[in-house]
């Protein structure tokens, strides 16, 4: 359909139940699933009015499994359909992250869906490529980092955004980890980011809306905890977060540091650098901007480097590639945006 | 030119319809009243096919926390991004003049559904 080839960084793959990690996990916490009936809480108060949720109403596996969870199908209305060269998966696994307490178990789950997601997925179509989950708890997450980046398929690993701020040095163990491996970072909203001041808000319509903050948090975080003085070769990408705020606070954040740098001296450099050569964003989901609107945000970001080409699929926001960008912004900028950006992020030849 | 669809029965049964008239897709629906109603089978946002979405009621409210389903009025909504179409008239509900699909007139003679293209 498609004849640009293109990377897709963001599709989640999922798992039918939980029953499929079972044969992934140790016997101590297999018969938590098994016998016990444990189930992840459910942080998210919301359901959405419309057949199949949160999922786009065509994706339902003819079997009547979970949408994401069949590879055919995946590989029909998507790799194949819009000429995919790469897929990252994002999985919908972020409970084992961001879970409080009981971290051993949280570890077990989060190695447990990494070979899961090894076997039934990376291992059927060199074309997937993987994100790494790990537990929260630092320790146990860079034992994790180290257990799967040696598959060559795994290009990134993924710290799922909850309530709380990824920049704070109790965390930079994991960014050393994933630095030492020459991986990159995403982050992708968790079921339970909550607004500052407005826990869930009362609908999904608001909650939804609000995404972005939860965005800011991170970013301001990672840069004012001098992660990337740290690491300054380390990337991390914002995913389904949106990208018209950040020249707003690039931007802002330039102007406060030039009044406030000498309470974080170690942040070295303007922040708006760190966004341009450090922090990268999704396109998904795409807010129906046209072509001049678009090329204002990149005018005012300085950069075509920063944004990614992501579908969401199987979700019901998905962004098909060829109906996401505007037919008339350069060919060169669309290029980049669905493709060589994320090439250079996730270090493929 | 009348096209046949298909049998006003089976309508009565699945509710919509996906068809190709003329290389046309077009979806033909029959609301909760009995009327049959025939639309351009693609979203104008981002291209599925609508005949793949849901028929509901319009949901309507004019304080918080009030939900009034409007059971003169039932949308098409989109399978992936949930934009509503009067399917009477193939407006969206969130901006009915700029943002429509194509209608088709339909009749209904001796308990066939003919669609005119």
């Amino acid at each position: 359909m498609s004849t640009q080839p293109l990377i897709d960084v963001d599709i989640h793959h999922e798992i039918r139940s939980l029953r499929d990690l079972v044969p992934y996990l140790p016997d101590q916490w297999k018969r938590y699933l098994t016998d016990y009936g444990w189930v992840p809480e459910r942080a998210i108060p919301f359901n959405q009015i419309r057949k199949e949720t949160k999922y786009r109403m065509d994706t339902r596996p003819a079997d009547g499994s979970t949408p994401g969870s069949s590879y055919e199908l995946l590989k029909e209305q998507l790799l194949d359909k819009y000429d995919t060269r790469y897929g990252v998966l994002t999985g919908w696994f972020y409970e084992a992250t961001v879970c409080k307490g009981w971290y051993e178990f949280a570890a077990a789950r989060a190695s447990a869906y990494n070979d899961y997601t090894v076997e039934h997925w990376l291992d059927r179509d060199k074309r997937l490529l993987g994100s790494i989950t790990i537990p929260r708890e630092p320790e146990a997450a860079v034992r994790e980092i180290d257990r799967m980046a040696a598959h060559p398929q795994m290009k990134q690993v993924m710290l799922p955004i909850s309530d709380f701020a990824w920049g704070d040095p109790y965390y930079h163990p994991i960014f050393a980890a994933a630095h030492r491996h020459g991986l990159p970072i995403a982050m992708h909203l968790s079921a339970i980011i909550t607004a500052q001041g407005g826990d869930f808000l009362r609908y999904y319509v608001a909650w939804r809306s609000l995404h972005p903050q939860a965005y800011m948090t991170q970013t301001i975080s990672l840069i004012t905890n001098g992660v990337f003085d740290k690491f300054p070769g380390l990337q991390v990408s914002l995913v389904e977060g949106g990208f018209e705020w950040v020249p707003f606070m690039m931007h802002r954040m330039d102007s406060a540091y030039k009044a406030l740098r000498q309470e974080t001296p170690w942040v070295k450099r303007m922040p708006s650098d760190y966004f341009r050569d450090n922090l990268r964003f999704t396109t998904q989901p795409w807010d129906d901007l046209n072509a001049e609107q678009f090329m204002s945000v990149i005018g005012l970001m300085e950069s075509e480097d920063m944004i990614l080409y992501a579908s969401d699929y199987p979700h019901w926001d998905f962004d098909a590639p060829n109906r996401t960008l505007p037919a008339k912004i350069p060919a060169p900028l669309r290029q980049k945006i669905m493709y060589q950006n994320a090439r250079d992020f996730l270090k493929l030849s | 030119m009348k096209h046949f669809v298909c049998r006003l029965e089976e309508l009565d049964k699945i509710r919509k319809k996906a068809v190709i008239i003329d290389q046309r897709p077009i979806v033909v629906v029959r609301s909760d009243h009995g009327d049959v109603h025939a639309l351009r089978d693609v979203c104008p946002h981002k291209g599925p096919c609508l005949s793949d979405g849901m028929l509901d009621k319009n949901c309507q409210g004019s304080a918080t926390g009030e939900y009034l389903f409007d059971r003169a009025t039932e949308v098409l909504r989109c399978p992936w991004h949930s934009w509503e179409f009067d399917i009477r008239t193939g407006k969206s509900l969130f901006a009915p003049e700029k943002v429509r699909v194509k209608t088709y007139p339909v009749s209904v003679e001796n308990g066939g559904v003919f669609v005119e293209v």
